[in-house]
């Protein structure tokens, strides 16, 4: 009869420091196969001519050359494009950030309020969410209805060049709960007996919120600053779904212009060069917010140094 | 006693051979086939039904419906096609399927694949790529007869005392238009994409006598000066207020058209759609009395341009498993006559006389959509070149559409602008 170590022993055959390796094999298939394989051929279309349903046809840096120089859509997309991301980004931590402040009271039915605000963030980007807000900004749809009511001039939401953008970028600051969650969370872990001194020093609230509150929970404005940056910058479906790009190419997002040349225009290889594009300034922004972290990020370990 | 057992060997004979079909049947493998399509409820119920009808009649087929609004559609075929997962039987929007033609094998011929085109007037369909033949191979069965239609409120039109019944121009619409005001009503129902199909695809014609682009060289044929005039009419057409300002049609963009509340309101006097697409802006507002006008055509014109089409086209993959259940399937919703009567006038007027004859004594033949056949019939325009017909040409003459129309480009910029990008595309 096996004893127990015995069996055990048979079972573990792979060495212990490989073992890690077959825990992680699901996501390593993954990896290799939906994100590594399309990133390094994402590379190599965009500099091909490459229609679909035809060969790949390598045209050097064709397709590059003429997103900067000829394509009448391409500036306009990327001002789009950082347009939304500079008025989405600040105002989504700016309300997390005061939400957050206010669901850390300790008042009854908190977890709740908690809830009920992290709501709009589990329907993140979904289609339905955009139809929604399509319908409710829509010139005779309830925004305006309810401006009516109360005698306020309406407007056109999405019919007007100057306002479609805000509209979109309303829906998507809306969905902060996410950052608000992270914020709570930082504000939970900000050490009591910080602002019992400040008390005693005779420190005001905004004070204490600028000189205690703010260095102890940067790591987390920073780690939200970073995702919600990569996320406006690729930002694809409010776009598509509630304004299409209008009117007159307001809301145009360069993830949506990579969308209808690939799909729509079937030029594969074009998409792909603009989706390198966006990928470049994504990394660009990256490597900046990292660069300036060091002047404004407290860490209590000093940054590990 | 030999005699005997030799009839009795006879018989358990005649007795297996009676039973082969049987036998045959229950052979079957379990077939599966997937077939989508784009469309509005009353199409997906029509379809639905059919396919039901065909699986009862063959169980060993499944036929798997994929099927939705037109929004996107050709986006996401164009992704199965690429990467060979496209359904086995697909709904192809005609002008499209060039370009999935020309940049690969995909399509099965249809004719070699066994399909019966015996109800078909392979003479009227084998005469264009719209109606799914391409170089002598039929790759397409034609789903309806289509073009345009303009649909009028009658009671409106009365009311204006604009009449569509007789030849006018668009020119008469703007002045048309001006009376819809005066009451309170816009005269033409139309968004940026239905101004391009309708409005600048067929003046163009009209006033220039050619299509944008040569269908045979790829040359552009379209002139600055003509666009110029072309977008001078759409300039006109908003300046008067024929049409709703731009700002409230950006909000119904493509095929959402029918859901403008002031559509569903009756508060325009008519709208230039589809013969397919008739019912659906009829269901939106169907309490409205309803009645076909003619085609508006420029004076002097040197080609009608109004063109009589199909409104889809069924086509199968080269890379289905499955070709002959598919082509089962096909010859079932062509030429089955309780599939015709199901099927009725959900793909606008059937594409064979055998199939009019049956949704007609049905009382199925809606007649509004019979009116705008019989009044389609008699234009003979122009067929829309292969390149001014793809994405990319609409979307460029779309854009200047709404420039224009916000004040952003004269006539004459709009026309250099889409000049340029044409001779880029020619190129």
């Amino acid at each position: 009869m096996q004893t127990t170590k015995e069996r055990t022993g048979k079972r573990l055959s792979i060495p212990r420091d490989k073992q890690g390796f077959l825990y992680v094999l699901p996501w390593l298939i993954g990896f290799l196969i939906l994100q590594l394989y399309p990133f390094i051929t994402s590379l190599y279309y965009s500099f091909c001519d490459y229609s679909i349903l035809s060969e790949a046809r390598f045209i050097g840096f064709d397709n590059y050359v003429k997103l900067f120089t000829r394509d009448r859509e391409f500036w306009p997309a990327m001002f789009a494009t950082l347009r939304f991301t500079a008025m989405t980004v600040p105002g989504k931590l700016i309300l997390a950030l005061i939400v957050a402040l206010l669901m850390n009271q300790k008042i009854r039915g908190i977890n709740l309020i908690r809830t009920i605000y992290y709501i709009p963030s589990l329907f993140g980007g979904s289609v339905a969410v955009c139809a929604l807000w399509k319908l409710m900004f829509n010139d005779k749809g309830v925004i305006n209805a309810f401006l009516q009511s109360l005698g306020i001039p309406t407007l056109s939401w999405l019919g007007s060049p100057d306002i479609a953008m805000t509209t979109i970028c309303l829906m998507e600051i809306w969905q902060f709960g996410s950052s608000m969650i992270l914020f709570l969370a930082a504000l939970k872990n900000v050490p009591q007996h910080l602002y019992e001194a400040a008390e005693i020093d005779g420190a005001g609230k905004i004070r204490t919120f600028f000189h205690i509150t703010i260095p102890q929970i940067s790591p987390i404005i920073l780690f939200n600053l970073l995702m919600q940056l990569i996320q406006a910058l690729q930002n694809f479906t409010s776009a598509m779904v509630i304004t299409r790009g209008g009117p007159v190419k307001s809301t145009y997002v360069l993830g949506l212009k990579l969308y209808m040349d690939g799909f729509s225009n079937y030029k594969m290889g074009y998409a792909s060069a603009t989706s390198w594009i966006i990928f470049t300034v994504i990394l660009f922004a990256t490597l900046l917010l990292m660069r300036s972290s060091s002047a404004w990020v407290h860490y209590d370990d000093n940054g590990g140094n | 006693m030999t005699k005997t057992r030799i009839i009795a060997l006879l018989l358990a004979a005649i007795m297996c051979i009676a039973m082969m079909p049987v036998s045959m049947a229950e052979e079957h493998e379990p077939v599966t086939i997937r077939f989508s399509w784009w469309g509005g409820d009353g199409r997906h119920a029509a379809t639905l039904e059919v396919i039901e009808q065909f699986q009862e009649l063959y169980p060993w087929i499944t036929v798997q419906g994929e099927y939705g609004s037109s929004d996107g559609y050709h986006d996401k075929l164009a992704t199965q096609l690429t990467s060979k997962t496209e359904p086995d039987i697909m709904q192809v929007d005609p002008e499209t399927m060039p370009q999935f033609v020309k940049s690969g094998d995909s399509f099965v011929d249809l004719a070699a694949a066994g399909f019966d085109f015996s109800n078909f007037d392979m003479a009227a369909i084998s005469a264009s790529t719209i109606t799914g033949c391409y170089d002598g191979v039929q790759l397409g069965v034609p789903t309806g007869i289509a073009g345009a239609c303009m649909l009028v409120n009658a009671d409106l039109a009365a009311e204006i005392g604009a009449d569509f019944t007789k030849p006018y121009t668009w020119e008469d619409m703007i002045t048309w238009g001006k009376a819809a005001r005066e009451k309170g009503y816009y005269l033409l129902h139309a968004n940026v994409s239905y101004l391009d199909n309708m409005l600048v695809n067929n003046y163009t014609k009209q006033i220039s006598g050619t299509t944008l682009f040569d269908p045979a060289t790829g040359e552009l044929l379209a002139t600055e000066e003509n666009l110029t005039k072309t977008y001078s009419l759409i300039k006109d057409f908003f300046d008067n207020e024929t049409i709703a300002p731009i700002a409230t049609m950006v909000q119904y963009a493509g095929d959402s058209i029918q859901s403008d509340p002031d559509w569903i309101a009756g508060k325009y006097v008519c709208t230039l759609t589809y013969i397919s697409t008739a019912s659906v802006m009829i269901a939106a507002n169907p309490d409205a009395n309803y009645i076909v006008g003619e085609l508006p055509v420029a004076e002097g014109a040197l080609n009608n341009g109004w063109i009589v089409g199909c409104p889809q086209i069924l086509a199968v993959s080269k890379n289905s498993k499955n070709v002959d259940a598919a082509i089962m399937f096909l010859n079932y919703f062509y030429n089955n006559e309780k599939a015709v009567s199901t099927l009725n006038t959900q793909r606008s007027v059937p594409p064979t006389a055998f199939a009019r004859e049956i949704v007609s004594a049905d009382g199925k033949m809606d007649p509004i959509l019979a009116a705008a056949v019989d009044i389609l019939n008699p234009y003979n325009g122009l067929a829309n070149d292969p390149i001014g017909s793809t994405p990319r040409a609409k979307t460029i003459i779309e854009n200047e559409i709404e420039e224009l129309a916000y004040g952003l480009v004269s006539p004459a910029d709009a026309a250099a602008i889409v000049i340029a990008e044409y001779q880029e595309m020619a190129q």
